[in-house]
């Protein structure tokens, strides 16, 4: 066996990939050639020099700790997967809980109050939550202290400004009855311009 | 039963001690993986704490439990590739100048100052003139010791392709530091 023909194998080598009767021929060439022992220490060390620098940053159990807390809470919240990794799944045994959505949305739509109408919530109270449900988007939005929260915007701070809210007002405020309900009484918050 | 395929199938009945050993058996290649693509541990770990978390969410489509890691790996991989496009962060070569490096390599295999010395700085620059590719087969290589059986999976290659492509590769690197020696020492 020539230099010229070893790099190749030498690499499968290196790999544990040869057959045994390659990985024969492999030692034999390298017991009588420097060269070739060279260049499996420089491939050898190329190896060993990244292993060592990946090392250098373990994770540890608070890495672990974060991961199940976080895997077990989107796994609970039902977010749903990338597309390409969902299970292959009939599509027949969504249709069921597909048409009951579409059945209980189009309830809601005919009956609810205030149908299309556009409003806000402040949370005032540090510490507290506010949750307001849009029903012309039926969404649930949770807001921290200070913020608004709309069914356009979801909730933000600063207010973003009036003219996000232009369109048919619920009658009055607090929204009580009607669509918006709170996990406290809110109040209405001054300075804000209702006109468009 | 493959130890592994029994966590995952523990895993997929709600065992989360099950899945932490999962995690903690696979996060230093998944880890290294991401390094070689973000190219900073700091997003790394990031990208390695979103593959578990999308793993945990889609184990139950994981068939073979036995083949959890080349799962995991195809997953991290395209959490990679997000995070590179959001953030690119390693500079290529130009590929002509790599195609260039790659004709030498025959003349250069058998020269006879093959035995110097390099730092692992060293080999991290020169890993980083690589194309992403090459890098990554490098990486996933030497990691955790893949097959090239596991490799051909995970890349969607032939295992032949491998063995070729890890040859090339690593001619490449030993040519590189080769010249950063060169440069740095011409006498």
């Amino acid at each position: 066996m020539t230099c010229s023909k070893v790099p190749p194998l030498l690499s499968r080598y290196l790999d544990n990939e040869l057959l045994p009767r390659e990985t024969a021929e492999v030692e034999g060439h390298m017991a009588q050639c420097e060269s070739c022992r060279a260049l499996l220490h420089n491939w050898r060390l190329q190896g060993s020099h990244l292993r060592s620098h990946l090392r250098r940053h373990p994770l540890g159990d608070e890495f672990v700790q974060r991961v199940v807390v976080n895997a077990s809470a989107q796994k609970a919240g039902g977010r749903r997967p990338e597309a390409a990794e969902l299970p292959k799944r009939n599509l027949l045994h969504w249709l069921p809980a597909a048409a009951a959505i579409l059945a209980v949305i189009f309830v809601t739509s005919q009956f609810a109050p205030n149908k299309g109408g556009i409003g806000f919530a402040r949370v005032i109270d540090p510490g507290e939550s506010l949750e307001v449900l849009a029903m012309n988007s039926s969404v649930w939005m949770r807001g921290a202290a200070g913020e608004l929260c709309g069914p356009e915007i979801g909730c933000a701070t600063p207010f973003p400004g009036p003219r996000k809210y232009c369109g048919a007002m619920p009658a009055a405020l607090p929204w009580n009855p009607g669509p918006w309900r709170t996990s406290r009484p809110a109040r209405r918050q001054p300075g804000i311009s209702w006109s468009c | 039963m493959d130890p592994t395929a029994e966590l995952v199938r523990r895993c997929i009945e709600g065992d989360s001690c099950a899945f932490e050993r999962l995690v903690r058996e696979h996060m230093g290649t998944v880890l290294g993986l991401a390094y070689n693509y973000v190219g900073n541990f700091s997003t790394a770990e990031d990208v390695a704490q979103e593959t578990f978390v999308q793993a945990f969410q889609s184990i139950d489509s994981l068939r073979d439990g036995a083949r959890f890691k080349v799962w995991l790996l195809k997953i991290a991989r395209n959490k990679c590739i997000d995070a590179i496009r959001r953030s690119p962060r390693w500079i290529s070569l130009d590929q002509s100048q790599e195609l260039q490096r790659e004709v030498s390599l025959k003349s250069s295999a058998a020269r006879e100052d093959l035995a110097f010395a390099f730092t692992e700085d060293d080999l991290l620059v020169a890993l980083g003139t690589l194309r992403p590719d090459y890098r990554e087969i490098f990486v996933m290589k030497h990691i955790d010791n893949l097959s090239y059986k596991e490799i051909s999976q995970v890349l969607g290659m032939t295992v032949s392709a491998v063995g070729e492509k890890l040859y090339r590769v690593r001619s490449m690197i030993r040519d590189k530091l080769e010249d950063m020696k060169l440069r740095s020492d011409p006498s």
